[in-house]
C-alpha cells in the first residue's frame, strides 16, 4: 500500500494549480452582476415621439450562482518522490428576467404613467386558478373523500 | 448578519429636464446574497416618478404594476375560495 505524502498542504495545493484565476473570474462576474442594482436597469432611455417624451419602465430580476471545487490525491513510492495529481473545476449560471411595467409619458399637457398589462400572463394565471379550484372541488366531492369527512 | 444577506434600497436617478419640467425616476432594489453561496439575486422594480414643475410644484406619480396586482388578487381569491369550499363541506358533513 502506498504511503501518504508527507508534503505540506500548501505544496499540495500548488500541485493542483493556482485557483486564483477562477476566483478572479468569479469575482469579476459577481461585481458585474452587482452593478445591475441601479436605476438604469429599470428605466430605459427617454425617447421622443412628436411632442411627447416616453420613458419605458420594467421590472428586472437577475439571479446568478457559482461553484468551485478543487481536489487531489497523492501516491508516492518513497518519501521524497510524490507522483500525486489533482484537479479542479467550477461552473456557474444565471438568468435575467425582465417584464415591462409602465411607460412614463411626458406630453405638453403634463406627465402621466401608463401601466402596461401582460394579458397573456393574467390569462394563464386565471386558467391555473380555475384548474386548481376544479381539482380541489373534484377531490372533495369524491365518495371516498366524503366518507372520510363524515368520520 | 441579516442586513448583509438581504438589502432593500430605494434609488433615485439623475434628473431629466424637458423644457420647464424636471423628472426624477425612483426604483426599489432588493438584493439577496446567501452566506456560503457565491451568487445571489437582484430584483429591481420601478416605484415612482418625481415631477418638479416650473411653478415649484412637486408631484409624486406612483407606478402601478397591474399585472402583479391582478395575479396576486387571483391567488388570494383562489385560496379564499378553496378555504370556503372546505369550510362549507365540513359544515354539510
Amino acid at each position: 500500500m502506498a504511503e501518504l505524502s508527507t508534503s505540506s498542504p500548501k505544496s499540495q495545493l500548488n500541485q493542483l494549480g493556482d485557483p486564483s484565476p477562477a476566483l478572479n473570474t468569479m469575482q469579476t462576474t459577481l461585481d458585474k452582476f452587482l452593478t445591475a442594482a441601479n436605476v438604469e436597469a429599470v428605466y430605459g432611455p427617454a425617447m421622443s415621439q412628436g411632442e411627447n417624451l416616453v420613458i419605458p419602465a420594467a421590472e428586472v430580476l437577475s439571479v446568478v450562482g457559482f461553484g468551485l471545487g478543487l481536489g487531489g490525491g497523492s501516491q508516492s513510492s518513497t518519501e521524497t518522490e510524490n507522483t500525486g495529481g489533482g484537479g479542479g473545476g467550477g461552473g456557474g449560471g444565471g438568468r435575467v428576467l425582465a417584464r415591462p411595467v409602465a411607460a412614463i409619458i411626458m406630453s405638453p399637457t403634463g406627465v402621466r404613467v401608463e401601466p402596461i398589462v401582460d394579458v397573456t400572463k393574467i390569462v394563464l394565471a386565471i386558467f391555473t386558478t380555475l384548474g386548481f379550484m376544479a381539482a380541489m372541488f373534484t377531490r372533495m366531492t369524491k365518495p371516498g373523500q366524503r366518507l372520510k369527512l363524515n368520520d | 448578519m441579516l442586513t448583509s444577506v438581504l438589502r432593500i434600497q430605494i434609488l433615485t436617478g439623475q434628473p431629466i429636464k424637458v423644457k420647464d419640467t424636471q423628472l426624477r425616476v425612483r426604483s426599489q432594489v432588493v438584493q439577496l446574497q446567501l452566506p456560503f453561496i457565491s451568487g445571489g439575486l437582484i430584483w429591481n422594480r420601478p416605484i415612482a416618478v418625481l415631477v418638479h414643475t416650473a411653478d415649484g410644484q412637486d408631484q409624486i406619480l406612483p407606478i402601478p404594476d397591474l399585472t402583479r396586482t391582478a395575479i396576486l388578487t387571483l391567488l388570494v381569491l383562489s385560496l379564499a375560495g378553496t378555504f370556503l369550499l372546505v369550510l362549507f363541506r365540513r359544515k354539510l358533513a
